[in-house]
């Protein structure tokens, strides 16, 4: 039986978010109303890092934790490293422990190279003894011969990090810890640290690894934990748990909705249906996600958590049908999606229920909007035109065709209409935005094509929040904004949302909350982004 | 308590390394380098002899004006030049306060010790002007590492507890800034200190720094420590600081990482 080198049993930590109290009228006014007898205050900004933490590492042992960011991951290691105390529960740690949760810490730039290795090697808790002996193996270790006597302040960011390695690395220690630090450094010293790492284990000693590098974590280590939210999810044998992860933080990946066809078989439902090409994005009050599923041929309802909750309309043409879902509107319980393939509007329930279908006279419908009196508005973009339709379904009126006029269209794909009544329709081959007052006369437009700041390459989707208008910028792969509030019908360009080159957003959405959601053509993949305090 | 001495003890290396790096550093790119450490003292002698045998002048019986002024401030500075530097130490090293164990106490310890050399170079300079004015050099300098202990154990508990509690809330470097100078004109620094008023003679009694200062006049040019009384008070009260700094600081290190 191996003895531990560390047992958590039962450790809890508490952390306080942010900036802490650190001036005295904090103190004053907390004990002021201490003393007014409203109890003990307890901080809201408290939060437990870690709860309930049980684990064992044995002894020469390379155990890996991995977790999303704010996991608690270096609240453990700070915590074996004695930097931390527990709030509760009970850490024993036998063996001395040399942390790397910080490469160079102790290194003073205006020391030089020689200087800070044994500032640093004491630091670290070494003897001067100790550090001239290993003094060579450090320094060529590191690859800083001609730079001993440099200030490290003119040291590059490469030589900084070897150097820091390099005398934690000489270190004579039982327990090594290490934050994220192997992805420092060229190929080539990352192989030597990896040396380094593996010498470093067969020695036994114990490492605990923490990285967001699952490749290195599993050909390192023996053992694997994975912590989410200050707990331990699952703890084992590397692979099993490496796999649980990934398959875990595929569904909730920080910041986008990350959806894949396999997700929606899992949960069960028609493999076709899955999301597909998404479109058109509508959020419910309660936060539901209506994406329209292009070639998926149906409406995938989710969680505001990404969990697929339900998909609206069976595959094909007819009624209660979907082929090409492209638009999606919401009305109170009713939820309208256009089917271009269909050549019609259908109307379904919110829970999927179907309630009828509008047909009119449009070819290829797309985009789906509101209008304020309880009716539709459809940009047909076959013929060019656009829409307005009754409660009924009646046509109460239509303008455009095709061309490049003003008032004309070449594939009018979305349009949104803001408080004052004017009608925005993204028209995307022409890349403009044109506007339309509430007589529906031609009021302005705005964009032409390129990559300049207010310029369009394929402006697809369209949505108005707080008086702000989004334009999905398709090809430029960048959500544009612009200020509705000074001159009624005249936006004004206040900047974009640059995202990855690869993405390129089609539908766009906003939750209850500020997030938008974008749906990418060419994917499976609907994000969520967060959009801060202000829009 | 002992193990915190025991910890100190064991990082002892580290602690020498950090009032190198301090001296190194403070001198490191100055022309005069290290003559900076006489250099201040020296000015504020020349500049408080002018005013005070000009515009109002001081009785300082058998000390010549000049050296007393010069050894006040000399002393002095060693007292509040390790505070205002300790004062912020643990604040301005939390990269490595929030990232690697080892005793915290070792900063403000570094940064008071470190003010030594200036010191020493101070008191030198002080030995070499005795002569030019007829003080002669007696048994009394023996007592000198007595009175130097006091001032530093009383200077270290200060440090602890200072830049422990400014890590804890930043007002206390404002409040210090504040303290320190009003201090000094409560100290017998650049005048003798002495009031006809009962309740400011009783307030004064409580500032060790007094009979510390009066004790170093006194073995340097008086032979002896005058009064050894409120030297013995002043002893008592440094080293309660020193216990009770080192004893907060060693219970309250590790809140360090969380709060800084």
């Amino acid at each position: 039986m191996m003895q531990n080198a560390i047992e958590f049993i039962g450790v809890s930590k508490r952390l306080v978010k942010g900036e802490r109290a650190t001036s005295l009228r904090d103190l004053l006014s907390g004990n002021i109303g201490r003393l007014l007898g409203k109890g003990r205050l307890v901080n809201p900004d408290a939060f437990w890092a870690l709860k309930g933490l049980n684990l064992e590492v044995k002894s020469g042992e390379a155990v890996g934790i991995i977790g999303e960011n704010g996991a608690g991951k270096t609240t453990m290691l700070k915590l074996i490293a004695g930097i931390m105390k527990p709030n509760e529960g009970e850490l024993k740690v036998s063996g001395r422990v040399a942390s790397l949760i910080e490469l160079g810490a102790g290194f003073h730039p205006d020391l030089t190279g020689r200087e800070n290795i044994y500032l640093c090697g004491s630091i670290m808790g070494m003897k001067t003894a100790a550090i001239k002996e290993a003094f060579s193996s450090i320094v060529s270790f590191a690859g800083i011969e001609e730079f001993l006597d440099t200030p490290v302040k003119r040291y590059s960011m490469g030589m900084f990090v070897r150097l820091g390695f390099s005398v934690a690395m000489h270190l004579d220690t039982d327990i090594m810890l290490i934050d994220e630090v192997l992805a420092v450094g060229d190929l080539n010293f990352q192989a030597k640290c990896r040396d380094a790492l593996d010498r470093f284990k067969e020695s036994g000693k114990t490492i605990v690894f923490v990285s967001h590098d699952l490749g290195s974590v599993l050909s390192l280590c023996s053992k694997v934990v994975w912590l989410s939210k200050g707990k331990i999810m699952e703890a084992g044998e590397p692979q099993k748990v490496v796999n649980a992860y990934i398959a875990y933080s595929e569904k909730t990946a920080e910041g986008s909705l990350k959806l894949s066809r396999d997700n929606a078989w899992s949960a069960g439902y028609n493999p076709g249906n899955a999301v597909k090409e998404p479109r058109g994005l509508a959020v419910s009050f309660e936060g539901e996600v209506y994406a329209a599923s292009m070639q998926g041929h149906c409406v995938a309802v989710f969680s505001p958590e990404g969990k697929l909750l339900r998909s609206i309309g069976a595959a094909g043409i007819g009624e209660g049908k979907l082929y090409s879902p492209a638009g999606v509107a919401l009305s109170g319980s009713a939820l309208f999606v256009s089917d271009v393939s269909g050549a019609s509007v259908q109307k379904f329930n919110r829970d999927g229920t179907y309630l009828g279908s509008f047909r009119g006279e449009f070819a290829e419908p797309f985009g789906l909007c509101l209008s304020g009196k309880g009716g539709l508005i459809v940009t047909d973009r076959k013929l060019h035109r656009v829409f307005e339709l009754s409660t009924d379904g009646r046509v109460i009126r239509s303008f455009g065709g095709k061309g490049s006029g003003s008032g004309e269209f070449n594939f009018p794909i979305a349009a949104v209409l803001d408080g004052k009544g004017f009608l925005y329709v993204s028209d995307l081959n022409n890349h403009r935005v044109q506007v339309f007052d509430a007589e529906r006369n031609f009021a302005g437009s705005f964009g032409s094509f390129g990559s300049g700041p207010e310029e369009f390459n394929g402006p697809h989707d369209l949505v108005i929040r707080e008086n702000v208008l989004f334009v999905a910028d398709h090809l430029n792969s960048r959500v544009k904004r612009y200020d509705l509030s000074e001159v009624p019908g005249k936006p004004s360009f206040t900047g974009a949302f640059g995202l990855e080159r690869s993405m390129l957003p089609c539908g766009i959405a906003f939750g209850p909350g500020r997030e938008l959601y974008l749906s990418f053509g060419g994917t499976e993949l609907i994000g969520k982004y967060f959009t801060g305090e202000k829009i | 308590m002992k193990k915190s001495l025991q910890e100190i003890w064991q990082y002892r290396e580290l602690l020498g390394r950090l009032i190198n790096r301090d001296i190194g550093l403070r001198y490191k790119q100055t022309l005069l380098g290290i003559a900076w450490a006489v250099f201040s003292p020296l000015t504020m002698t020349l500049i408080f002899t002018f005013v005070f045998s000009r515009f109002a002048v001081v009785k300082t019986g058998a000390i010549p004006y000049p050296l007393f002024v010069y050894s006040g401030l000399a002393a002095w500075s060693l007292f509040s030049g390790s505070l205002s530097s300790s004062v912020p130490v643990l604040v301005n090293n939390s990269s490595l306060v929030t990232k690697v164990y080892f005793p915290r106490e070792v900063f403000p310890l570094s940064a008071v010790l470190s003010k030594l050399l200036d010191f020493s170079l101070a008191l030198a300079l002080l030995f070499i002007l005795l002569p030019f004015f007829g003080v002669r050099f007696t048994f009394g300098l023996l007592w000198l590492p007595v009175i130097f202990i006091v001032q530093l154990a009383f200077t270290a508990g200060l440090a602890l507890l200072l830049s422990m509690g400014n890590l804890f809330y930043r007002d206390v470097k404002y409040i210090f800034d504040s303290v320190i100078t009003i201090w000094m004109f409560a100290t017998s620094v650049i005048y003798p200190i002495k009031s006809s008023n009962h309740f400011i003679n009783n307030l004064l009694a409580l500032n060790p720094l007094i009979p510390i200062i009066d004790a170093f006049r006194g073995a340097v040019f008086e032979g002896g420590i005058l009064n050894p009384v409120p030297f013995l008070l002043a002893s008592a009260i440094a080293f309660i600081t020193l216990f009770a700094g080192l004893a907060l600081f060693h219970k309250l290190e590790y809140l360090f990482a969380e709060r800084i």
